[in-house]
């Protein structure tokens, strides 16, 4: 329901007119930021385990970019063998090899020895359904040109409340929860922009849970997704789920997920 | 025997000494009554000759004995004086004076009609200002508008518009163009009670706040108060905003209207059975597809509001009025996103005369504040809304010339939707769901005595006693400990609670009760009529709550009333002022200081989602505001120049404090932060100074200019601290809440009205309004956003403005 301010604010930003300008801004001391998604998948056959745990530190606003965070030792522990699971850097601040075989209800802890400091953040699988179908649709919302329409449909998983990530590529992500669809079929449209036809569209769905849905959605709405204007609503810290064992007010920015997933992808026809 | 004999005797003083108290208090309340022997009353109704329309806050005055009355809300006057000869003089702005000389020797009724003053520019005309002061009454923060003044402040796209004038007054801000509602004293939207013909309107803005929802054809008269809020208000802290529409003319049939770049207006009004019945209809409407040119013919935006009256004078004693407002406004893109909303209200009231000198008023208001959405991409419908059921019984009694009694009774029945969504087609996968109703019910009753001590001393003192009840509804959510909000001290946030179980305590129960004792006070002290000090004490309490998050009210946000875990927020509030007419009331001057607290005002947890949110109470914490201030306001009310020069300094904040014996996740005693650690913090309404200039120039018969500038300091907001990378996406972090500033506001308006010289023979009557808003163009920041550009990658920083200069025509016209 979020979405329904973007909206608005987005009627809003017809009349108005928008202008790059120059502030002064506060900085800060770096802090390090933690981008840990874990996905897993048994669709064809075998489980596969993707995903990598990206280390970065925090920037000042302007900066182009931000700086890696080197040389830290990063390991995944399965609470319930106490088994140790070393990853390994393959490019400076990024560790995508070296993960367990993963399995549902069971306590895994993310550990981070960087800069004589330890960080750590437990979680668990969250469990995912598949998308049953995601079609080319010709529908628009603002712009036929500029539009292009998929159309997805999955079915809520049972019992329970769920919360869902949709990645579409491009940066682009959407979290959803099962509040008004509970245990049915749910079929939504989205909407690409600027994308041609021979386009790869990759359309990944996450399970995720409450915590990490709220936090996905405030990282989007403070990303700029919300258009701003009278209707923004005020910025938060986003503290994630990870701990400095060391040094608590140290806190870092970011959070360890394990989500089933699935995907589709789609090749943009005319 | 013996024992009890000193018991009784203390009771016995304690009894003599109790009914002379009393004694002394009858006697004291009912001077007026014993000494009535020689004393007689003149009362009557004051309207418009041409059309019987009654006048609000006419002055009839007696020189003779420096007393007098103004007219009531509905026209009325009373007064009661010693048997003898009186002068008396009655004058109203715009109007020519009447001057009568009475014997006042038995009662005496006496309605007058004002003729509308035709002003010659060559003549010097002495007017009587409806806004100019009045430094001997003992109400104080109080500013009016006409509706004549209304219409000649310039705004943009030449719509006349109530709230966007209000901004001109001192004390007054709001979050910048195209943002709804008012800040009063650095009081937020949801705090000022505005009141459209005594019914409450929620949502006062179309349009997103681009327009009000007032047509100003159909006002009659505006008030707001800042401060010093007479008893007979009550339910917000802020301020009251009281609205009166015309009544329709009883005497002849009238037509009047304007085509303006936005909107057209059209009013008729006319007698149904002369000088006792009249109706009044009203119709506003703007272009379909107004802002949105760019796009194609599938999306639309418009907004329409609708009034309607019917007045009825039964006999001398008795009027009815029944009136009704409704409003809507309407978006829709390529019918996948549909979006209606507004108000309703339906008003019966009843003026009855006991007396001469006791008026009364019975009103029977229902009111409606919907909100639908569809989304037709997701396959959803949305439907919010809050309705009220209003009783009111006002009485007013002129004691004498000395004392003047108000008292009245309020009910109001609440029914809150938060929201019901269902599926908009078939092949949807929503289920229907409605979100818990709620229920509630405000009463109250008051006394307020209006005491003119001496011809110095003018006292107002008042007793509002308010009892609201939180009434039982279909699901009620339990919580551990009964804490819905939990503070996790691992990561040092707050989290909301999952509730352990939800029980239905049925309709007929009460979740919780709360009451409040209101005092009001104020005094007026006057040196020989020409400047005057005023002290006034308030005391409000505010039960009902918007919920809202942004620096403006969205049209979704949602109102909650006070229950289990939101208390009522109550104010405290000082004010004294300094009052000066100078020149015989050719300037006046008003000075005003100010300070307010509030106890119980909500804030947001981080990253609170208020949107379809069924427990509210899961991100919100408790905290206090408090605002203080300086105003100044300098007017020149006569001439064929007049204007106002307003400037505020002022400070508001709040402070949200962690609690205290409060458990954290793991059931330790938590010590909670608080929003920012606990220390105060700026309000988003905090605006250190406030300048507002409002200029008047008659030209020449034909030509009349009018101009406006306005300068707030920027609004608090927010600045990123840093960036960091999530998802590939560029996320600016932040630091402590409301600590930076959007660069300052202002801006100049300017205009001039032509009116052609009259034909005639022909009756109508008409004017051209050429305006120019935001002269030199500045672009005013609505907001600073931060984020990454998606073509070359960096980040910036972009300021969304809503209007750069814009130029436009309107044409009214009368017949």
């Amino acid at each position: 329901m979020r979405k329904v301010l973007v909206f608005i604010a987005a009627i809003f930003l017809f009349f108005s007119c928008e202008e790059v300008i120059d502030v002064d801004l506060p900085t800060s001391e770096p802090r390090l930021v933690v981008d840990a998604l874990i996905g897993f998948n048994t669709s064809n056959g075998d489980p596969i385990t993707v995903g990598e745990v990206r280390l970065t530190l925090t920037a000042p606003f302007f900066d182009e970019e931000v700086p890696p965070a080197e040389n830290a030792i990063v390991t995944i522990t399965d609470e319930q063998t106490g088994d140790v699971f070393p990853l390994s850097e393959s490019e400076p601040g990024v560790f995508s090899t070296g993960f367990p075989e993963l399995q549902f209800d069971r306590d895994y802890t993310l550990t981070i020895q960087y800069d004589g400091q330890i960080f750590t953040a437990m979680e668990r699988m969250n469990a995912s359904p598949v998308i049953d179908d995601a079609v080319q649709g010709d529908g628009f919302l603002f712009d036929e040109e500029e539009e292009t329409e998929v159309i997805i449909t999955f079915t809520d998983l049972p019992g329970e409340r769920n919360n869902y990530l949709f990645s579409f590529g491009f940066d682009n992500f959407l979290v959803i929860d099962d509040e008004f669809f509970q245990d049915s079929e749910i079929t939504f449209s989205y909407f690409y922009e600027d994308v041609e036809p021979g386009d790869l569209l990759p359309i990944t769905l996450f399970g995720i849970d409450d915590e990490f849905a709220t936090y996905t959605e405030l990282v989007l709405t403070q990303s700029g997704e919300d258009g701003g204007g009278p209707f923004a609503v005020p910025p938060a810290t986003i503290k994630g789920n990870i701990i400095n064992t060391t040094n608590s007010d140290n806190f870092p920015f970011g959070y360890f997920a394990i989500s089933e997933f699935d995907a589709r992808f789609i090749t943009v026809s005319e | 025997m013996t024992f009890t004999q000193p018991l009784l005797k203390k009771n016995k003083r304690w009894h003599n000494l109790l009914s002379k108290k009393v004694l002394s208090l009858l006697f004291f309340f009912t001077l007026g009554f014993l000494s009535a022997q020689e004393k007689y009353t003149l009362s009557g109704t004051i309207s418009e000759a041409s059309s019987n329309e009654t006048l609000i806050g006419v002055t009839l005055v007696i020189p003779e004995l420096s007393t007098g009355v103004t007219t009531n809300e509905y026209g009325f006057y009373s007064i009661t004086l010693p048997q003898g000869e009186y002068d008396i003089i009655i004058s109203y702005l715009g109007f020519q004076d009447i001057r009568e000389q009475i014997s006042l020797v038995k009662d005496i009724k006496m309605d007058f009609n004002l003729v509308e003053e035709m002003s010659q520019l060559d003549e010097v005309v002495v007017t009587e200002d409806v806004e100019k002061l009045d430094i001997k009454k003992p109400q104080i923060s109080v500013n009016s508008l006409s509706s004549q003044t209304i219409k000649q402040i310039p705004v943009v796209l030449g719509e006349a518009d109530v709230i966007k004038s209000l901004v001109l007054l001192p004390g007054v801000t709001n979050a910048g163009e195209a943002s709804s509602g008012f800040n009063v004293r650095g009081g937020a939207a949801d705090q000022n009670l505005i009141l459209l013909d005594e019914a409450i309107v929620f949502n006062s803005s179309h349009l997103f706040g681009f327009f009000s929802v007032f047509n100003p054809d159909a006002i009659k008269d505006v008030k707001l108060f800042k401060g010093g809020i007479p008893a007979r208000y009550g339910g917000r802290v802020s301020s009251v905003l009281d609205i009166f529409q015309k009544e329709g003319n009883s005497k002849e049939l009238k037509v009047s209207g304007g085509i303006g770049a936005v909107a057209s207006r059209l009013l008729v009004e006319g007698p149904i059975d002369k000088d006792r019945t009249a109706f009044l209809v009203g119709g506003r409407a703007s272009y379909a597809h107004l802002f949105l040119p760019l796009f194609d013919i599938n999306n639309r935006a418009y907004f329409y509001d609708l009034n309607t009256k019917i007045n009825h004078r039964i006999n001398e004693r008795n009027s009815i009025f029944l009136s009704g407002y409704f409003g809507r406004d309407l978006f829709s893109i390529n019918d996948s996103f549909v979006n209606i909303y507004g108000n309703a209200v339906g008003n019966f009231r009843w003026n009855h005369l006991f007396s001469d000198k006791l008026f009364s008023n019975l009103s029977v208001i229902y009111s409606d504040y919907f909100y639908g959405l569809e989304l037709d991409f997701v396959g959803f419908e949305w439907d919010s809304g809050i309705q009220n059921f209003n009783l009111k019984y006002d009485l007013k009694h002129y004691l004498n010339d000395k004392l003047t009694l108000d008292y009245g009774l309020n009910n109001i029945y609440y029914v809150f939707n938060p929201g019901k969504i269902k599926p908009n087609r078939d092949d949807s996968g929503i289920v229907e769901d409605q979100l818990t109703k709620k229920y509630a019910n405000e009463t109250a009753a008051y006394v307020s005595i209006e005491h003119k001590v001496s011809e110095q001393l003018s006292l107002n003192y008042g007793l509002r006693v308010s009892h609201f009840n939180r009434l039982g509804q279909d699901e009620v959510f339990v919580y551990e400990n009964d804490n819905p909000l939990i503070f996790d001290s691992t990561f040092q946030v707050y989290r909301e609670a999952i509730p352990t179980d939800t029980i239905d305590p049925g309709r007929g129960s009460s979740l919780e009760r709360f009451t409040n004792l209101e005092p009001r006070v104020s005094l007026a002290y006057n040196f020989k009529g020409k400047s005057s000090i005023k002290a006034s004490y308030t005391r409000l309490a505010q039960y009902l709550h918007l919920l809202s998050n942004t620096n403006s009210p969205t049209p979704l946000d949602v109102w909650t009333p006070s229950g289990p875990f939101v208390e009522p927020q109550l104010l405290d509030q000082y004010a004294v002022g300094y009052f000066r007419n100078i020149n015989e009331g050719e300037f006046s001057l008003e000075m005003e200081a100010f300070y307010k607290d509030i106890q119980n005002r909500i804030d947001y947890i981080d990253g609170a989602d208020l949107i379809a949110n069924d427990a509210i109470e899961r991100v919100i914490l408790n905290g206090e505001a408090r605002a203080y201030g300086l105003e100044i306001l300098l007017r020149k009310n006569e001439g064929t120049f007049k204007g106002w020069l307003a400037y505020t300094l002022s400070r508001s904040e709040q402070r949200t404090p962690g609690r205290t014996g409060v458990l954290d996740q793991n059931g330790q005693p938590a010590v909670e932060t608080g929003i920012n650690f606990g220390e105060w913090y700026n309000t988003p309404f905090d605006k250190t100074h406030d300048i507002a200039l409002f200029a008047s120039y008659d030209a020449s018969e034909k030509w009349n200019f009018n101009a406006n500038f306005v300068y707030q300091t920027g609004q608090p907001t927010n600045f990123p601290e840093g960036q960091f990378e999530f998802r590939g996406l560029t996320i600016p972090f932040f630091g402590l809440r409301n600590q930076e500033r959007l660069p300052d506001f202002h801006r100049l308006d300017v205009s001039a009205t032509l009116t052609p010289k009259r034909n005639k023979r022909k009756k109508i009557k008409s004017e051209w309004v050429f305006s120019i808003y935001n002269v030199y163009n500045r672009m005013n920041a609505a907001s600073i956003n931060f984020r990454e550009n998606e073509d070359t990658g960096r980040n910036e920083a972009l300021r969304t403005s809503i209007f750069g200069i814009i130029p436009s025509v309107t044409y009214n016209f009368k017949f």
